[in-house]
């Protein structure tokens, strides 16, 4: 408020003469103070605005209980107890869940079982893709500079540029880095940017034997043909040139509304707005083609999370050909083995707090192999979770929430565990999230021109300053 | 001045603090129009769609389930359970087609909406014999709890013993075994509905319902607990199992994940097949006493272990809302897919079970009308053909393996429309199966009996 002395004079020589105008314009200013101050509320609260943060303290300082109880969004996708496997399977996305351990990074190694090889893996601390020896030697390291690969600002905005959701060594020794909900990278050797695809990619890619590349991304759109006024987020599967160039994208809804699948489609959580939540994708051979024309090389194998369900895209089609549920909940990785059954991380199909990775023959639905859910085999993962057959037999699974990795053999023996030894959280209180490892067999074209101080240096534990939810 | 000055003051105070609590007022009314979607929220989200589909936060999404429209699936598949829904169409005989060279021969026994009767029809449609039950003397002193209505007006399902005599099922009274003069021999109790299935040594399978709290649910309100309960051919329970039970110990647990929390009627199973081991080496989930039940609200076919009480096999993706799940002879899967083209046409599908290959359909084609919103029935003939019933709409046809329809049956029976005297309905066919034509009861008795006819309702010419 101005002084007495300047406040009088000015408000005299602007005072309107006529009554009603100036009951009119003060009304005016009145009902646009209103609707400023309504609009700051609702961007506060939608948008968190200042002071957002100041009042959610105060909030919070009023009533400590609050703060862990309910997240600030409603929870609408959730059908069940607060407890209830849907609940768990709808954790937010975040760099690091558990508790951090004390320990070696390697806690297991049975040298004459393992498979031999390097390890590749991606972790919640650091958008960085990190190659490790199998006694946790860092052997290489890539890091993304997303400030610099997506010059729009957009990695700025965007907390999920903390870390890669996904990465893929290349022969040439380059990465292909994935940033959830921001884009795709290629990075050579030297973590020099080749370079970026800005959209919303998430999850997964692949690279088929041409070398093209297979991702999946997604959009917001109304999509009244499944009968809702709500706008879902609609997967696409992208392909890509080896040089980055958008070949082809189609709508994962489509296939799956233009097959004899669309059913599946009708009764999906009609709180969930993210209704398929596409998290593998994988192009087939053609290897096993002769096991079943659903085989066929070119064929997509993917697994949608949140209708629970495994499925070949024809890509040329665009359609559905083949889709199976029932004995798995919220899983990730599906893919195929060489003797045509399918293996994949069922996070919670044991309807339990407790995961599990199941091999089965696709068309009789029997188990062949499960590791998980048994005694000595306790593993939990709600989200994400990662499992690859490896050449000797041997099952590489990555326990993405408990940042551990475990290679089991055929009889379920645990030959080589790894904990992630990098921290997130206030005071690096937890271990950060693996989203994948893969092991890479050893080959004489992959040798890397140590960085000064690397060959020797254990995975480094860098901390990210804070973990991060979407 | 001065004086004037110093009183205008405080009001000067009081006029900016009563600005500053209406901008909080508005603040907070922000913030509840955000996160309590108070007015005008639905507009804003309405124009900012409507601008921008793409660019919505995701966070300004509300949470709220949207009922379906009424051509959608998803309301189609809840359709009122009625007796009859169409108008009959003038002229014809209830015989519309008949193909002697391509239809099978034999007898067709169903149920239809008009009276609580099971009929025994020729092809050339000359009802030989009928059964009636009045639901008051065979059940006398039951009255069901809830006010669904006409449950005693109708048989849901029976079957015809070689005797002359049949089973017959009451929804939610219970069965109800009849000598070939419509006496009562005894009769079974319980909440059954939908369908049972009488295996060759005379033992029944039956569907029935219990409300009750189903721990392995995690929801704290009683539900619809379909169960299957064997009984002995005299009308004894020999055993029962709930279906939910089944589900939980077995790995298809997931699938009851599937359940809608806003419906107590969980299931829905509509079909029970008791399998005979024919086909159990052409798959192990096949092994004889296994049971294939249709379960409607999960839109999934399984196979239960009676004996360990688990589910072996399920399969589900390819039909919505279906019913009369059974195997045929080559063990492939045969069923009536209400609604599983996604819109208003019902199909039969011909599956494998185990490659999921779609072998053989019939329906939402050009030339191949067929729709059942909810409700139907089939079953594959000895020489190949198809017999399917076109329940809600009381049409049967028997459609051979290309898809030509060699016999179709327009049900001749009425019912009354309600509220408009003097105008009837289509009854509803429940089922009809195709039996042997060579029934030793009806030369036994020399010839057809007199044609009974049911007191509630008449064949329409």
């Amino acid at each position: 408020m101005a002084g007495p002395s300047h406040d009088r004079p000015i408000s005299e020589m602007q005072k309107p003469r006529s009554g009603p105008l100036r009951v009119l314009l003060g009304l005016f200013a009145a009902v646009l103070l209103l609707a400023a101050g309504a609009a700051w509320g609702f961007l506060m609260h939608a948008k968190e605005v200042f002071p957002y943060a100041i009042l959610k303290d105060a909030y919070h300082a009023i009533r400590p209980g609050a703060a862990r109880q309910a997240p600030k969004k409603p929870a609408h996708h959730d059908r069940g107890a607060p407890d209830s496997i849907q609940r768990l399977a709808n954790l937010p996305y975040l760099q690091g869940y558990r508790a951090a351990s004390e320990g070696k990074a390697i806690r297991v190694y049975d040298r004459e079982h393992a498979a031999n090889g390097w390890n590749l893996f991606a972790s919640g601390h650091a958008p960085v893709a990190t190659l490790m020896d199998m006694d946790g030697t860092v052997v290489h390291t890539w890091t993304v500079d997303a400030a610099k690969a997506f010059s729009d600002g957009s990695a700025e905005r965007n907390r999920h540029a903390r870390f890669l959701r996904r990465v893929l060594l290349l022969p040439d020794r380059s990465i292909l880095a994935l940033i959830d909900e921001l884009g795709l990278v290629h990075l050579d050797v030297d973590s020099r940017i080749l370079w970026a695809l800005r959209e919303r990619t998430h999850h997964d890619l692949f690279v088929d034997s041409a070398g093209d590349i297979w991702v999946i991304s997604r959009d917001l759109r109304l999509a009244p043909e499944l009968k809702r006024e709500e706008p879902v987020w609609e997967d696409f599967i992208l392909k890509l040139s080896p040089e980055g160039k958008l070949l082809r994208r189609f709508s994962v809804l489509q296939c799956f509304l233009r097959s004899p699948y669309a059913p599946l489609l009708a009764d999906a959580n009609p709180w969930q707005h993210d209704i398929l939540h596409t998290n593998s994708v994988r192009v087939l051979d053609g290897s096993l083609a002769g096991q079943s024309p659903l085989f066929r090389r070119g064929n997509l194998l993917i697994s949608l999370k949140n209708i629970n369900a495994v499925a070949i895209v024809d890509p040329d089609a665009e359609a559905v050909v083949w889709a199976l549920t029932g004995q798995w909940y919220a899983q990730h990785s599906a893919r195929l083995l060489a003797s045509g059954n399918l293996l994949l991380f069922d996070n919670l199909g044991l309807m339990r707090p407790a995961s599990r990775v199941l091999e089965l023959e696709p068309f009789s639905q029997k188990i062949a192999w499960s590791f998980g859910g048994r005694a000595g085999e306790e593993m939990l993962s709600e989200t994400s979770g990662f499992v690859d057959r490896l050449s000797n037999g041997n099952t590489l699974i990555t326990e993405s929430n408990m940042g551990r990795v475990l290679e089991v053999t055929p009889d379920r023996r645990i030959v080589w565990e790894f904990v992630n030894p990098n921290r997130v959280g206030n005071d690096g209180d937890k271990t950060a999230t693996i989203y994948e490892m893969e092991r890479i067999p050893p080959s004489p074209s992959m040798s890397f021109s140590q960085p000064a101080g690397a060959a020797t240096r254990p995975v480094a534990s860098e901390s990210a300053p804070r973990s991060a939810s979407r | 001045m001065e004086n004037s000055r110093s009183r205008r003051w405080p009001r000067r105070v009081l006029g900016a603090i009563a600005i500053v609590i209406l901008i909080g007022v508005s603040v907070v009314y922000g913030i509840l129009v955000q996160s309590r979607h108070l007015f005008p929220y639905s507009l804003l989200k309405h124009g900012f769609q409507t601008a921008a589909p793409r660019r919505i936060a995701h966070h300004l999404l509300p949470g709220k389930a949207v009922d379906p429209p009424p051509d959608s699936v998803q309301k189609l598949v809840h359709f009122p359970y009625l007796r009859g829904y169409k108008s009959p169409t003038e002229g014809g005989g209830p015989i519309r087609v008949y193909d002697k060279a391509l239809a099978e021969d034999g007898l067709n026994f169903f149920s239809s909406g008009h009276a609580p009767a099971a009929v025994l029809m020729d092809m050339d449609g000359k009802i030989l014999k009928t059964w009636t039950v009045d639901v008051s003397k065979a059940f006398a002193g039951v009255v069901l709890e809830d006010k669904k209505p006409d449950r005693d007006k109708i048989l849901r399902r029976a079957h015809l013993f070689p005797d002359g005599g049949i089973v017959a099922m009451f929804e939610d009274y219970g069965l109800v075994r009849l000598d070939p003069r419509s006496n009562v021999l005894w009769t079974w109790r319980a909440l059954t509905h939908h369908d049972f299935f009488v295996a060759e040594n005379g033992e029944m399978w039956a569907i029935f319902h219990e409300k009750r709290v189903v721990p392995e649910l995690h929801r704290e309100d009683a539900v619809w607990d379909d169960s299957i309960a064997e009984i002995s051919p005299d009308g004894k329970l020999v055993k029962r199992f709930s279906l939910i039970e089944c589900f939980a110990r077995s790995r298809y647990a997931p699938l009851l994940l599937n359940t809608d929390p806003r419906d107590d009627d969980v299931f829905h199973t509509n079909s029970v097949v008791v399998l005979d081991g024919s086909l159990a080496d052409r798959w192990s989930a096949f092994r004889r006493g296994n049971v294939l039940v249709s379960i409607k609200r999960i839109n999934t076919v399984a196979v239960v272990d009676a004996e360990s009480g688990q589910v072996v096999w399920a399969l589900n993706g390819q039909w919505y809302g279906q019913h009369s799940a059974r195997l045929s002879a080559k063990a492939h899967l045969l069923l009536f897919d209400n609604l599983g083209s996604m819109r208003r046409a019902s199909r039969v599908l011909e599956i494998d079970p185990l490659t999921q290959e779609l072998l053989w359909s019939y329906g939402a084609r050009e030339g191949q009308s067929l729709i059942s919103e909810i409700i139907g029935f089939v079953e594959r003939l000895p020489r190949g053909n198809t017999l399917i019933a076109e329940t809600n709409y009381g049409r049967v046809i028997e459609v051979t393996p290309d898809s030509r329809i060699a016999w179709e049956f327009v049900n001749p029976f009425r019912i009354p429309k309600k509220n408009e005297p003097g105008k009837e309905l289509v009854a509803v066919v429940y089922f009809m199966e195709r039996v042997a034509r060579s029934q030793s009861f009806l030369s036994s008795t020399g010839g057809p009996p007199p044609l009974e006819t049911p007191a509630s309702g008449s064949p329409g010419r």
